[in-house]
C-alpha cells in the first residue's frame, strides 16, 4: 500500500516542499506532515466559522480528530483517502461541539453549510475551488497570528500553534523555553485577539504592505531559528525549516502574497534548505560550506529556488531579502566554494550593510572579503569589528579570525582564537565543531 | 479454522512526533501482514470508559467504568482467523503493543 497523502489535499506540485518517506517508503511521515498540514487547515477553517473569539474550541476540536485518527489507524489501518478522512472525523466534531456550546449557536448557519457540503469533489473547478477556500483560511490565520497587537514572540508561538499543528510542547521545545512559558504566551495572545476584537481577514489594500512585512520576517524567523540550531540536534528544530517553506509557499501562492519580496524570501529559504542534508558528516558533526559534499544539495529545492528567484525580480524595490537570496544562489550554482562568485556576494555584503548596518552582516561581509582579496584583508576587516560591544559574546567572531589565522599560517593566534569561541558558544554541535578544529590544529603542530 | 480474540490492554505510547511515527508504522506493517496472510477479520480501539452494569438482588447496579485500574482495562481488540492455537499464540506475540509494555490476552471464539 502507497499512500498518496499529499497528494490528496489538491496542491500543486511545485508548491508542496517535498515529502520525506520514511524508512520502508510504506508509512509516509504522518505525524510531521500530513497531520501538521491538516491541522493547519482545519484550525484556519474552523476559526473563519466559529469566529476569532473561539479559536480554542477550533483548537479543541481538531485535537480531537487528530487523537481519533491516532487511536484509530493503528488497528484498522490507514484510510486510502487520509485528509478526507480526517475533514469528515473533524465534521462529527464540529457536530458535537454546535451541540455542546451554546456560544457557536449564533454562527451555526455558516457552520452547517460547511458541514453538508459534500467531500467528494467531482470536477475540477470545483477542487481548485475548494483548495483556494482553503488556502484563504489559512492565509487569513498567517495575517491574524501577525497581528501587530502581538508581540513578536506571541506571533511566532501562535503561527507554529495554529498553522504548523505544533503542540505547546513542541513550540516549547523549538524555542527552548519552558512550556508554561509558551502555554501563557498563547493564553495572553488570544486574549489579546478577542479584547481587540480583531478581524479574521487579511488586511485590505492600504494596511496590507506592513502586514505582509510582519509575516515575512516572521517566517524569516522561524526558518532561522530551525537552521541555526543545526539539524539532526533536534528534529522539531528541522521541522521549523520545512514549515517556514510550506507557509512562505502558501503565502506566494496567493494573489495577496504573490509579491517580488515574498519570492525573493522563499527563494532565500530553498537555496538555504537545500544544504540542510550536507551540513553534519556521518557523526553529526556540522561541516562549513568549504566542506560540504555539494552532490549532498537538493537539487528539486535549488531548481525551485532559483525559479522563486526569478519571480523576486519583478518590482523596482530591493528587500533584504532579495539581497540575501541572491547571496543564497551564488552559493547554489557554485561548483565549489573557492570558484564562486565572491566578488558579487561582497558587493551583496555591502548592499545589505547600507540596508541594515549590524554587525553579523559586516562579520559575513569580512568572509567574502577575505575569499576575494585574500586572508589578510579579512583579518584587517575583522581587527576593526573586535572593538563593537555587540559581538562581544559571539562566537562566531574569534570562530572567523582563528580561521583565516590558519589559513595565514598562524597557528598560534588561530588557536587562541579558537579556544576564544569554545567560551562564548552554546550549541552543542557548534561547540564539537571548534572543538574538532581545534584539535586538528594542535595534531598540525 | 479458528477464531480468535485478541484483547489489548495498557501500553504506555511516548508523545513525540518522531515515536508517533514509529508507533503508527509499527501497527500499519503489523495489519498489512495480518491481511496479506488472510488472518485479519477486524480490529478496533475502545474508549476508555464505559459503563458496568450487575444484577443486583431483584433490580441492576449500573457503574461507571474503567472497572480496573486503566492499565488493566481493554482498550482495543484484534479478530483474527487463524489454523489453529499454536498459530494464534505465534501471531499474537508479533503484536506491536507488546513493545509498549501492553499486554494481549489470547481467546479463542467458540465453535460449534
Amino acid at each position: 500500500m502507497r499512500l498518496r497523502v499529499l497528494d490528496t489535499t489538491e496542491r500543486g506540485s511545485d508548491m508542496v516542499p517535498p515529502l520525506q518517506q520514511t524508512e520502508g517508503g510504506q508509512v509516509p511521515r504522518l505525524v510531521e506532515d500530513f497531520f501538521r498540514h491538516e491541522a493547519g487547515r482545519l484550525v484556519s477553517t474552523l476559526t473563519r466559522l466559529f469566529g476569532i473569539e473561539h479559536l480554542d474550541l477550533a483548537e479543541d476540536v481538531v485535537q480531537e480528530t487528530l487523537v481519533k485518527a491516532l487511536r484509530l489507524w493503528p488497528l484498522r489501518g490507514i484510510p486510502s483517502l487520509p485528509a478526507a478522512w480526517i475533514t469528515q472525523a473533524a465534521k462529527n466534531g464540529v457536530r458535537d461541539a454546535l451541540r455542546r456550546e451554546a456560544c457557536l449557536r449564533r454562527k451555526a448557519p455558516e457552520v452547517l453549510a460547511w458541514m453538508q457540503q459534500n467531500e467528494a469533489v467531482d470536477t475540477e473547478a470545483e477542487a481548485l475551488r475548494r483548495t483556494e477556500a482553503l488556502q484563504d483560511d489559512q492565509l487569513r490565520m498567517m495575517f491574524t497570528c501577525c497581528h501587530p497587537a502581538l508581540s513578536r514572540e506571541a506571533q511566532v508561538a501562535l503561527t507554529l500553534k495554529t498553522l504548523c499543528g505544533f503542540t505547546v510542547a513542541e513550540v516549547a521545545s523549538a524555542f527552548l523555553t519552558e512550556e508554561a512559558t509558551i502555554a501563557q504566551r498563547l493564553t495572553r495572545a488570544k486574549r489579546t485577539l478577542r479584547q481587540q476584537r480583531v478581524s479574521f481577514t487579511v488586511p485590505e489594500a492600504d494596511a496590507l504592505p506592513q502586514r505582509l512585512d510582519t509575516v515575512l520576517q516572521v517566517l524569516y524567523l522561524l526558518f532561522n531559528e530551525g537552521y541555526n540550531a543545526h539539524a539532526g540536534e533536534n528534529l522539531i528544530r528541522q521541522d521549523l525549516c520545512q514549515q517556514a517553506i510550506y507557509l512562505a509557499t502558501l503565502l506566494t501562492a496567493h494573489p495577496q502574497g504573490d509579491v517580488p519580496r515574498a519570492h525573493a524570501l522563499l527563494a532565500l529559504l530553498l537555496f538555504q534548505a537545500s544544504r540542510l542534508a550536507a551540513r553534519l558528516d556521518a557523526e553529526g558533526n556540522l561541516l562549513l560550506l568549504s566542506e560540504q559534499d555539494r552532490s549532498l544539495w537538493d537539487r528539486r529545492m535549488i531548481t525551485l529556488g532559483f525559479r522563486h528567484f526569478d519571480r523576486s525580480i519583478a518590482g523596482d524595490a530591493i528587500s533584504p531579502y532579495h539581497i540575501e537570496a541572491h547571496i543564497a544562489a551564488c552559493h547554489a550554482a557554485a561548483p565549489s566554494y573557492e570558484e564562486t562568485d565572491w566578488e558579487a556576494i561582497l558587493h551583496d555584503y555591502d548592499d545589505l550593510l547600507t540596508l541594515n548596518n549590524s554587525p553579523v552582516i559586516a562579520l559575513n561581509r569580512a568572509v567574502a572579503l577575505s575569499m576575494r582579496h585574500g586572508s589578510a584583508a579579512g583579518l584587517r576587516e575583522l581587527e576593526n569589528l573586535k572593538a563593537l560591544p555587540m559581538l562581544d559574546a559571539y562566537h562566531l567572531l574569534p570562530a572567523t579570525l582563528a580561521a583565516l589565522a590558519a589559513k595565514q599560517g598562524d597557528r598560534a593566534a588561530a588557536q587562541k582564537y579558537y579556544r576564544e569561541a569554545l567560551d562564548r558558544v552554546a550549541s552543542e554541535p557548534e561547540r564539537r565543531f571548534l572543538q574538532r578544529k581545534l584539535t586538528e590544529l594542535q595534531e598540525g603542530a | 479454522m479458528s477464531q480468535f480474540l485478541l484483547l489489548l490492554r495498557g501500553g504506555e505510547y511516548p508523545e513525540s512526533p518522531e515515536a508517533i511515527q514509529q508507533i503508527i508504522e509499527k501497527y500499519v506493517a503489523w495489519g498489512q501482514k495480518l491481511r496479506s496472510e488472510g488472518k485479519y477479520i477486524s480490529a478496533d480501539p475502545l474508549h476508555d470508559s464505559g459503563k458496568v452494569l450487575r444484577s443486583a438482588g431483584t433490580g441492576m447496579q449500573i457503574t461507571d467504568g474503567p472497572f480496573t485500574e486503566t492499565k488493566e482495562a481493554v482498550n482495543g481488540y484484534y479478530l483474527l482467523n487463524v489454523a489453529d492455537a499454536d498459530e494464534a499464540l505465534e501471531t499474537a506475540k508479533g503484536c506491536p503493543a507488546l513493545l509498549y509494555g501492553g499486554s494481549v490476552e489470547l481467546r479463542e471464539i467458540m465453535q460449534m
